[in-house]
């Protein structure tokens, strides 16, 4: 039984961070790794896996020397109250800029495989109202409805995983050899900002509990995500091959397009866009309450529920002002996002923590 | 844009209602901030529907190519 009503278990917490993993991962980690890696890109996900582990070691580490600290006031501890709140502000119009930036995605997406003849606006509309609606509820319900959304989503990869085995071709993820290993770790360190988002969802570590059981459950996740994005990359270069895969903008979409199971099971697409909606709720959502959390602890807020509405109104004009182009979204999440993520999600927490460390 | 007005402003001033009653002055400051940097944007969303990118911005700021 959890200590506090409004408080979520340490499991939660890292079922949400697999569900936030899903969407971007999907529509952006096989292009990615087939552009810079080509038929080796499937091994890229093992580099994310190295640099994340020392996170969660410091991290455990950390959260066993300051046992009643968040990760927020371990901010302030390491850098100093305004220093810790200034660095804390910049993480809020960064997420602030890429929940936009993942709306927008959300919406292109279903305007571009299913619903072409409809307004971006009405999706992210409809997403806002969704969200309002649960934030108002807090992060409790989001942890609850994600115990049911995770499984949904993890059958439905693993069961399309099985159905793709008779189209996969081993000649497209073949041959590997050494002059692979500089290719495979660039792509990799392109894609580790993804497991990275483990410092968010620990931004609520005030509201998580059981926080001394990080290093055993982290690990078990980070396996988790190596092991399911690799099975990602694999068939969607051994299906439709890496050439293909670097080129086109949704390559699983397109990978599962062809998926017909002795003919029994076709045109299951559609069971990637419902579950692909389900994980861009739960990024976007969680997004959104992490940011207004820390609003909270920046401006010493007592109760952060009163700007739900007209941050998701600010949200919204966002996703819209974001980008007039698909073409220059893109160009933007593969330099600008990759750079701001890794700096943001792995260099800085790795300074902050080892400091933390290291400082009485 | 008036819908978006309207709207915006219903929902500042229930939610000002709510805080007067909890008497949390900060948080009526940052509302308004928020009310007004969100009107902002719905008039710059009305008068350049096409024109405005942020992505394209930040691009053409560090001289990226798109």
């Amino acid at each position: 039984m959890l200590a506090g009503r409004q408080k979520i278990s340490l499991k939660q917490a890292l079922l949400i961070y697999i569900t936030l993993f899903f969407s971007p991962s999907i529509r952006f980690m096989p292009s990615y790794t087939a552009v810079i890696a080509k038929q080796c890109g499937y091994l890229s996900p093992i580099v994310p896996f190295i640099i994340l582990l020392p996170v969660i070691i410091l991290l455990n580490k950390v959260f066993m020397k300051h046992k009643d600290k968040s990760l927020i006031d371990i901010y302030y501890h390491s850098l100093g109250k305004t220093a810790g709140k200034a660095l804390l502000f910049l993480y809020v119009l960064w997420m602030l800029l890429i929940t936009a930036l993942y709306t927008r995605y959300y919406s292109e997406r279903l305007v571009t495989t299913v619903f072409t003849q409809t307004k971006i606006d009405i999706f992210i509309l409809v997403m806002m109202v969704t969200i309002a609606y649960v934030l108002k509820s807090g992060f409790v319900v989001i942890a609850r409805m994600n115990e049911i959304i995770f499984p949904l989503i993890s059958v439905i990869f693993w069961s399309l995983a099985i159905f793709m085995l008779p189209n996969f071709k081993i000649d497209n993820i073949t041959p590997i050899s050494y002059l692979d290993i500089i290719p495979v770790i660039k792509a990799g360190f392109g894609i580790s900002f993804l497991w990275a988002y483990i410092i968010y969802i620990l931004f609520l570590s005030d509201i998580i509990n059981d926080k001394e059981n990080l290093m055993r459950q982290g690990m078990y996740t980070l396996t988790y995500l190596t092991i399911s994005s690799s099975i990602l990359v694999a068939f969607v270069i051994g299906i439709i091959g890496y050439s293909i895969t670097a080129k086109i903008p949704l390559p699983f979409m397109d990978a599962v397009k062809i998926v017909s199971f002795f003919d029994i099971v076709a045109k299951i697409e559609s069971v990637v866009v419902i579950i692909w909606i389900l994980a861009d709720f739960i990024l976007i959502s969680t997004f959104s309450y992490i940011i207004l959390h820390l609003l909270k602890s920046i401006f010493n807020l007592e109760d952060e529920r009163h700007f739900i509405n007209i941050f998701l109104i600010i949200l919204y004009f966002l996703a819209m002002l974001i980008t007039t182009s698909k073409i220059e979204l893109e160009a933007f999440s593969y330099t600008i996002g990759i750079a701001g993520n890794f700096l943001l999600n792995i260099i800085i927490p790795y300074i902050v923590l080892a400091i933390a460390l290291f400082k009485k | 844009m008036i819908a978006w007005i309207i709207i915006i402003i219903l929902i500042s001033s229930w939610e000002l209602y709510n805080m007067r009653k909890k008497d949390l002055k900060k948080e009526k400051v940052i509302l308004i901030f928020l009310t007004l940097l969100s009107l902002f944007m719905v008039f710059i969303k009305s008068k350049y529907p096409y024109d405005i990118s942020i992505a394209r911005f930040a691009l053409d700021l560090f001289g990226l190519p798109h």
